[in-house]
């Protein structure tokens, strides 16, 4: 081999060697300089954790923005970090850990053999744990290697089973919220609030999520911390809610329930009361009975509990969970306020017309008693809403005429979502011709139809087999005279099912017959004709502020309506509604001494027959507002099955007047019994 | 004994590049091993272990420059035993680490024979060839080099050891074409190689035969085709190195500051993917500098290869020159997810003593031939 062969040969060499080198560097400038984003985004998710820090919901408070009635209250809980465990005796930490706990120590060990691939994240092997047990870990921290005491916030109602219709409750989201809410940063397991205000008022309380960003190695252990974000706990709620009022409220209707229920009414078991004030729709006070504790939620429901909340028909017809101040009863005699107001402003009758009352009236062929069988005598407008007079308001209701009512009814927000910052408000129900025509005829004519057909069915086919034509005119005349009857029937079966009946607006007047109000409704209602007419939106939350104090959120009175009624015939509804509580009148026996004039009406609705076909105790309906000549606030209040109202609800409304007036309660006589 | 023609003889360059090269090595190894020494222990036993080795190296180094190196032939028979010798011994007595029986334990010293083997191998067949030359112009004259070269080779592979193998393969052919056989007949075999790998390739993946490949043995060879079809198992390894590479951009993440080294997401990192924590840590940047200083150090071998003045001694830079290339080859194609993983270190990068060693003694075979390169009056 030459010399020029062998340096070729080399400089082949070199140059394949070169390729070589140049085959390495491309790769390597594909991998570093053109996937760089790639890569770094996958070394970044190697190391990196995200760990969420809770943040604290906000709390909710009464009106003096002292009383905390819902709060988060930092819970213990006993976690074990692998990384302070993995090189310890497993079983000597169960066996130590087990005893303080009181948990089985086979618990832990299967716990805390594996971590599986999140060994950053602690492993809970306790929730809730009391101080005194935390105190001991910290004692015996020598014999606990990896042992972590971790605090969590839970939702906790101060006062148990205090107002738990209004504050509602929280739980883990569902997968339906989950979905609806996916674009404002929940994930699962997150806490969202289920009912009440912590449902109307979730984006307010529930602060914002801290966020931790954990450095792993490989082994998934916790190198350090790379950023916090420190969570914003949630904004505050200030109600107009006075702690102090309400808890009257929740107590009186309590109080009232069992000595009604000691007595002759078994099933006054459920009732519920609203005050507002009335130049603002402020709800100082909302009590439902019975209530329930809606701490339990923060854990499993049982089926005692369940059936407790929930019911059914059958086995508890008195649920806790409803709200019964936003359920809709008939509304009896409390209605009378509205029969007046549609005669007079309709221009029928004036206040100076009256009505003799002997016990009874005849009306289209039927008569109509009055709750006093001896009668009231003469009765005049105030007389008559003072003693709860029915004859009187049978015949200015037919006077008024079914129409009048209805707009009057509309006119107070009877009937209507007031629009109160609480989920699942009920609307109630207005009866009226339309009504009554759109509910009963599609089935009627349907029920018809088919009869007609079947009568067409069966000419056709006897015509179809006549013999002679003149059988065939015979036959179909036939026809035509049974389809006639059967119109003829329809008629009849028409004229009560469909039509709008007299008999209607007469029992109508005095708040029977389909009437479904929600006492809340009353409230209002009661409200507006209290402050000449004004109908205020009624709101429970006065204010939004957050952790630090500021004030995020103010609401406002807001006004829906004005009432279509003249401030005389206004002023002639409160004198009666003050006479009601004057000697000779229905609630006199309630207020009497009273230190401050109130303004009110009694009711008693008609709750239908039992299974044996007797009837059934009334539910007991009041409502009311004070003081008469300068009216502040409104009340309204139901007791169900409790017989007369004033000595059920209006029992309850005189507590919550007398709490709310700071009367001393020697001032106000115990019990007390109403005449209607 | 060191006059001034030897000093003018010697090749600075060289030596300068492999010790640039060398405190380089040091400097990532000492943060490849920086995460797994934190818990107790010297911090930089690795760092300390690697740069006595090297030091021994450099004795080595000294030791080979006073031998005149066409005195290896005489020698060269008894080296060629002595290795397949030392290969059957570890084949049967040596330690078994990460799947290769290929260590010989001396007391608290462990050695690899087959990092030496190759020197060994470079030493006695460039004797062999230099005796052959223009005797290789005819196909079969090739058939006795594969019986020389085979059986050493055939013993590594059977450790096994894939890696060092085809290394073995590079030095061949590195050798082969220089000595003088023709391309033609090397393309040849490389087609027939292709040819037999491609067949068991084939046999084992479409029909299914579990030999001579064990089925776990031939997915570590094919995972880097599709590492994600196994991105927790086989995949892993080339997966994590290429995240380590990529996310290291043009000027890495600094020094001691690679998080898939730091917190030992990168497998092996002293060892095989020691490439990977300069491509992490240094970037681009650091890659090029690494691969510019090797670049000098194989155009430094091929010069000492041209200007030896026998054909022996061009062999022998051929050789090194060839292991040194296919080492880099093999270590940072598998690092960049081009090559099968086959586990073979970075020449003076990787943790290892016998590594070390093996790769000065070329150095110093490299030196040996170029200070020898004029016939010198001793």
């Amino acid at each position: 081999m030459t010399e020029k062969v062998l340096t070729k040969k080399l400089k082949v060499f070199m140059a394949l060697v070169t390729i070589i080198f140049a085959i390495l560097i491309s790769r390597i400038a594909y991998i570093q300089l053109v996937q760089t984003e790639r890569f770094t985004t996958l070394s970044e998710q190697n190391r990196i954790r995200p760990v969420t820090i809770p943040a604290k919901r906000g709390e909710i408070l009464d009106s003096t923005g002292k009383v905390i009635l819902a709060k988060d209250r930092p819970v213990y809980s006993v976690s074990v970090s692998w990384l302070g465990i993995q090189d310890q005796d497993l079983d000597h930490v169960a066996a130590s850990l087990g005893p303080i706990l009181g948990i089985d120590e086979k618990e832990i060990l299967e716990k805390i053999k594996d971590p599986g691939i999140r060994k950053f994240e602690p492993i809970k092997i306790a929730k809730d744990v009391p101080l005194e047990v935390v105190t001991k870990i910290e004692e015996n921290r020598a014999e606990l290697p990896g042992v972590e005491i971790a605090v969590q916030p839970m939702r906790e109602y101060v006062y148990k089973d205090f107002m738990p219709h209004i504050l509602g409750y929280v739980r883990e989201i569902t997968q339906k919220q989950l979905e609806r809410h996916k674009d404002d940063g929940y994930s699962m397991g997150d806490r969202y609030g289920q009912a009440g205000l912590e449902n109307m008022y979730e984006e307010f309380l529930r602060g914002q999520d801290g966020n931790l960003l954990v450095e792993v190695d490989k082994s998934q252990h916790p190198v350090r911390e790379l950023a916090k974000e420190e969570p914003v706990p949630g904004n505050n709620l200030i109600l107009n809610i006075d702690y102090r009022l309400q808890k009257a409220a929740e107590e009186s209707l309590d109080r009232v329930m069992t000595s009604l229920q000691q007595g002759e009414f078994p099933n006054a078991r459920a009732g519920a009361v609203v005050m507002l004030d009335v130049n603002s729709g402020k709800v100082l006070a909302m009590a439902s009975k019975p209530g329930f504790d809606p701490n339990i939620f923060n854990g499993k429901i049982t089926p005692e509990q369940s059936e407790a909340l929930f019911g059914g028909k059958e086995t508890n017809p008195f649920p806790a969970f409803n709200n019964r101040a936003m359920m809709a009863y008939p509304p009896g005699s409390t209605f009378k306020m509205i029969t007046a107001a549609a005669v007079l402003e309709s221009g029928k009758a004036t206040i100076h017309d009256t009505f003799y009352d002997p016990g009874s009236v005849y009306l289209y062929g039927r008569s109509y008693g009055c709750w006093k069988p001896s009668g009231h005598g003469t009765v005049n407008l105030v007389k008559a809403i003072q003693t709860s007079c029915n004859v009187y308001f049978y015949q200015m209701g037919l006077k008024a005429g079914v129409d009048n009512l209805v707009k009057y009814i509309r006119e107070f927000g009877l009937g209507e979502k007031t629009g109160i910052d609480l989920p699942n408000e009920a609307s109630g129900l207005v009866p009226s011709p339309e009504w009554k025509r759109e509910l009963n005829e599609p089935s009627l004519k349907k029920k018809y139809e088919k009869m007609y057909q079947e009568i067409e069915d069966e000419y056709a086919g006897k015509i179809r087999n006549a013999k002679s034509e003149s059988e065939k005119k015979r036959l179909l005349r036939q026809k035509e005279n049974e389809l006639k009857w059967k119109k003829r029937e329809y008629n009849n079966e028409a004229y009560w099912s469909v039509e709008w009946r007299e008999y209607e607006t007469i029992i109508m007047s005095i708040g029977q017959g389909y009437n479904l109000y929600t006492p809340l409704q009353l409230a209002n209602y009661v409200a507006a004709i209290a402050n000449g007419g004004i109908r205020y939106q009624p709101y429970l939350v006065d204010r939004v502020v957050d952790y630090q104090g500021n004030v995020v959120k103010k609401f406002d009175k807001k006004e829906v309506g004005k009432v279509n009624v003249s401030p005389e015939t206004l002023a002639a509804i409160r004198r009666g509604m003050r006479a009601v509580t004057e000697p000779g009148g229905t609630a006199y026996g309630i207020f009497r001494e009273f230190p401050v004039e109130v303004a009110g009406k009694t009711g008693s609705a008609q709750t239908g027959k039992d299974k044996n076909g007797n009837d059934k105790p009334t539910h007991g309906l009041f409502v009311a507002y004070a003081p008469y000549d300068k009216p502040e606030v409104a009340v309204a209040g139901i007791i169900e099955y409790a017989g007369h109202g004033g000595s059920s609800a209006g029992l309850v409304a005189r507590d919550l007047l007398a709490e709310y007036f700071k009367i001393d309660k020697s001032q106000v006589p115990q019990g007390g019994v109403s005449e209607e | 004994m060191i006059d001034r023609r030897a000093i003018r003889n010697f090749d600075f360059t060289l030596l300068i590049t492999i010790i640039l090269i060398v405190v380089y090595g040091l400097i990532i190894l000492s943060s490849a091993t920086h995460a797994t020494m934190t818990r107790g222990g010297d911090a930089n036993i690795y760092v300390k272990k690697q740069a006595l080795s090297f030091l021994l190296g450099l004795v080595g180094i000294g030791v080979i420059l006073k031998i005149d190196y066409t005195r290896f032939a005489k020698y060269a028979k008894f080296i060629y035993v002595l290795n397949v010798l030392l290969l059957v011994f570890v084949k049967f007595f040596g330690e078994e680490q990460k799947g290769a029986q290929s260590w010989i334990s001396i007391g608290s010293f462990n050695l690899q024979p087959s990092e030496f083997a190759k020197i060994a191998m470079i030493v006695t067949f460039a004797v062999y060839l230099a005796g052959k030359e223009g005797k290789l112009t005819r196909f079969r004259d090739l058939v006795p080099t594969f019986v020389f070269f085979g059986i050493p080779m055939l013993l590594i592979i059977m450790q096994p050891d894939l890696g060092t193998g085809l290394v073995f393969i590079g030095i061949y052919f590195g050798m082969m074409f220089v000595a003088g056989a023709k391309p033609s007949h090397l393309i040849i075999l490389i087609l027939i190689g292709a040819l037999l790998v491609g067949g068991i390739l084939t046999a084992q993946l479409v029909f299914g035969f579990d030999k001579p490949l064990k089925p776990y043995q031939l997915d570590r060879l094919t995972i880097f085709v599709d590492p994600y079809k196994d991105p927790r198992g086989n995949g892993y390894h080339v997966i994590q190195s290429m995240v380590s590479l990529g996310s290291g951009g043009l000027w890495g993440k600094g020094l001691y500051q690679g998080t898939q080294t730091r917190l030992n997401f990168l497998p092996e990192q002293k060892n095989d993917f020691i490439f990977s924590v300069v491509g992490e840590e240094l970037g681009f940047a650091g890659i090029i500098l690494l691969l510019a200083l090797f670049y000098v150090f194989v155009f430094r071998g091929i010069r000492i290869a041209m200007k030896s003045k026998d054909m022996l001694g061009t062999l022998l830079a051929t050789g090194i020159v060839s292991m040194i290339v296919f080492h880099l080859l093999v270590n940072v194609g598998m690092a960049a997810g081009i090559m099968p993983i086959t586990g073979i270190p970075l020449p003076f990068f990787s943790y290892g003593g016998s590594s070390m060693l093996a790769n000065m003694l070329g150095v110093g075979i490299l030196l040996d031939v170029y200070l020898r390169r004029q016939v010198l009056t001793f």
